[in-house]
Formats: C-alpha cells, sequence, structure tokens
C-alpha cells in the first residue's frame, strides 16, 4: 500500500494560524486545507456549517476533474481553479502535491485585494510545508487497531429503533 | 493511503465501492446511509445522471469517534460503474484504503463483471497501488434475483486474491454491513502494519 500521509504538528499548527488569518482578512464563508484526497484537514467556516467533509470531498473532486481535463486537452497542468458565480465564489489552489487550499466567499467589492491576500496566504502554507514536511508517520501501536475494531463492530452496524436519521 | 493527522487527532480512511454500471454500489451506500447509526454518519452526497445513474461518486463520511485519542473517520465513495466513465474512475479510487467490489450476481452480467474487476486491477496498478496489498471484500450481490451464478463459479471467476466474500442483497440490507465491517478492519490492520 502507498504510504499513509501525515500532517505533523508543525505543520498544522502554521497552517492553522495562516488560515485563522486569512480569515480575519477577508472573512469567507469556509476556508479550509484538504487532501487531494478529499479529506478535510482543517476547516473554518462559518457559525452552524457543518457540511465540512462534504466540501472537501467536492473541492478536492472537482478540482481533481478539472485538472485532468486540462492535461487531456492541452497537455497542460493547472494548479489553481477559480470559480465566480452570482453569489458565491470558489477558489482552490495547490499547496503541495498531496493539498489544497479551499477558499469560498461572497462577493466582495475589493477582488483584487483577496485574491492578493489568498495568494499571500497560498505562499505561506507552501513554504511552511515544505520546511516542516517529514516522512510518512507511522502508528505502530496494536491497541489502536484493537480499539478501532472495537469501534466498528459497536458502530457500523444496522441501527434498528431509527430507520432514518436527521440529514 | 490514509490521512493521519497528528495534531488535530484525525485518521481518515478512504474506502471505495467498485464495480460494473448496475451492479448496486449506489443502493449499498444509500443502505449504508439510511440504516447506520445517524450519530456517526454525516450527509450523503450523490453526483449522478437524471437517470440516476453514478455520474462521478456517491460519498458518505463516517465518524467513529475518538479511537484512543484519534478521531477516526471512513469515507466512503462509489465509482460510476459504466465503462466509458474511467478516467472519474480513477480520480475517485486516489488514495484509496479499502475496496468493496460489488459483483452482480445474475449470469447475464458475467463479462461486465469480469471487465470491472480487470479494470480495477488496472487503475490500482496505475496509481501505484495492487489489490494485494489493500483492503479489499466483494459483495456477491443480487442474491434475491433467480437467473445467477452459484458462489463458487463468482469465486472461482473474480476473487484471485481470495479476499473475504459476502452474499448480499442491496436492496434489502442483506450482507451489506457485514462487507462494510470486514473492509473497514482490513484498512486499520494495514495502517499498523507500515
Ligand atoms: N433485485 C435486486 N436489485 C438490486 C440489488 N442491488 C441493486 N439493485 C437494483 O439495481 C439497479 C442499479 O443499482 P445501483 O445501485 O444504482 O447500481 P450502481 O452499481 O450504482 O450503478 P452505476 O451507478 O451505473 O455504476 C437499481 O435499480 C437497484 O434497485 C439487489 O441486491 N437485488
Ligand atoms: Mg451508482
Amino acid at each position: 500500500m502507498s504510504q499513509n500521509q501525515t500532517v505533523n504538528e508543525y505543520q498544522f499548527k502554521i497552517a492553522s494560524r495562516i488560515l485563522e488569518r486569512l480569515r480575519e482578512a477577508i472573512k469567507p464563508d469556509y476556508l479550509g486545507l484538504v487532501s487531494t484526497d478529499g479529506h478535510s484537514i482543517t476547516a473554518l467556516s462559518t457559525p452552524g456549517f457543518t457540511d465540512t467533509d462534504a466540501v472537501a470531498s467536492l473541492a478536492a473532486s472537482s478540482y481533481a476533474a478539472t485538472r485532468q481535463l486540462a492535461r487531456l486537452v492541452s497537455d497542460s497542468d493547472l494548479t489553481m481553479m477559480f470559480n465566480e458565480g452570482d453569489e458565491l465564489n470558489v477558489h482552490i489552489a495547490q499547496v503541495t502535491d498531496k493539498m489544497l487550499l479551499v477558499v469560498c466567499f461572497q462577493h466582495l467589492a475589493d477582488m483584487g485585494r483577496v485574491r492578493l491576500l489568498t495568494n499571500r496566504a497560498l505562499g505561506a502554507l507552501v513554504d511552511a510545508m515544505s520546511r516542516y514536511e517529514v516522512s510518512s508517520g507511522n502508528r505502530s501501536n496494536g491497541a489502536f487497531a484493537e480499539s478501532a475494531d472495537e469501534a466498528v463492530e459497536m458502530l457500523i452496524a444496522e441501527d434498528e429503533e431509527v430507520s432514518d436519521g436527521p440529514d | 493511503m490514509a490521512l493521519i493527522n497528528v495534531a488535530a487527532g484525525e485518521i481518515n480512511y478512504k474506502i471505495v465501492y467498485y464495480g460494473c454500471g448496475l451492479g448496486g454500489k449506489t443502493t449499498s451506500i444509500q443502505y449504508v446511509y439510511k440504516k447506520v447509526n445517524p450519530g456517526i454518519k454525516g450527509k450523503l452526497v450523490s453526483i449522478a445522471t437524471e437517470e440516476e445513474r453514478t455520474l462521478y461518486f456517491d460519498f458518505l463520511p463516517l465518524t467513529l469517534g475518538k479511537v484512543r485519542g484519534l478521531k477516526t473517520r471512513f469515507h466512503l465513495y462509489t465509482v460510476p460503474g459504466q465503462a466509458q466513465y474511467n478516467a472519474s474512475r480513477k480520480l475517485v479510487i486516489q488514495g484509496v484504503d479499502g475496496i468493496v467490489f460489488v459483483a452482480d450476481s445474475q449470469l447475464n452480467r458475467l463479462d461486465d463483471n469480469v471487465e470491472s474487476y480487470l479494470n480495477m486491477w488496472e487503475n490500482l496498478e496505475d496509481q501505484g497501488d495492487s489489490p494485494l496489498n489493500l483492503g479489499l471484500v466483494l459483495q456477491y450481490n443480487k442474491r434475491d434475483l433467480t437467473d445467477i451464478f452459484p458462489t463458487s463459479d463468482l469465486d472461482e471467476l473474480l476473487n484471485q486474491t481470495n479476499a473475504p466474500a459476502f452474499e448480499t442483497c442491496a436492496l434489502t440490507g442483506e450482507g451489506v454491513f457485514e462487507a462494510l465491517r470486514n473492509v473497514s478492519k482490513q484498512v486499520i490492520a494495514n495502517t499498523e502494519k507500515e
């Protein structure tokens, strides 16, 4: 199996700080780091917004699809995607081979400033991720597997009481 | 390839339902969504055609909560089974940890099953993975129908790695959770191996 992808403490702390600062500056609806495989690494969003897993999955796959499309059509690579809607803009940029920055924000008067700040944050993220990269971590702790198996048995099971939960 | 976020204390696994078109992948994941403990499931997201065929994927996140201090999550995906969607299938299986291969047990779907199984093998090898190293289970689906292969035939045709195989009916959910629990445990065991 290919190696696990690990985000270490340093990377996470620095990334969280960079994202926090970007959030203060542009007040996005959603701001997150997402693995190219579609897992959410860290996300900041407006209160009450809970679908960060779905956003991560959709952002990573739409980016992957568009990137693949560019390769097929013109054999060119794409490291950024910018979708402008009537209300919401979605900006996706590659941070590392395995990591994306996703920003969703409302139309703002000063789009140039948003782009500038996002690009700055992106630069800082790229720098932080490569500087503190370590080889893939392993958890050779058999206790985790044992407990995780128990959780699987208990939780991934048919719930007889409720046939459909709240969405 | 599990994503381990040490600082946030999270571990994420990706499990993909693979198999030929109309085999029952989406129905399986819908059953899981309908019947699983509401406390652990997120929203089911489906990108499908007007005719309800999967166009890109279905996605369902399950969060087991903390296991030994690690928030453990499984992200379930389906691929689009129709042959022409191979480019999309390749994207969905990026970073996969475990596969549930959903075979259509009907006699007239033999070629489609075999083609899909080989296609899975090829796509995994293209990305540097192998069905031998990933979590893998098979669902022999649509066991409720009449013109179907005996499981011994399906074993011979589709189970080259001797993976655990489950007789399922995705419509009623029979066997679906058993298969999912089995592959989940396999991928957990694989994290430890590395
Ligand atoms: N009788 C029976 N029908 C089933 C079973 N599982 C799925 N079906 C039916 O088969 C049809 C196709 O099922 P889907 O789950 O959409 O198939 P899929 O594998 O997702 O197909 P694609 O999205 O095209 O790849 C639907 O009409 C289902 O109701 C089963 O176990 N028994
Ligand atoms: Mg489907």
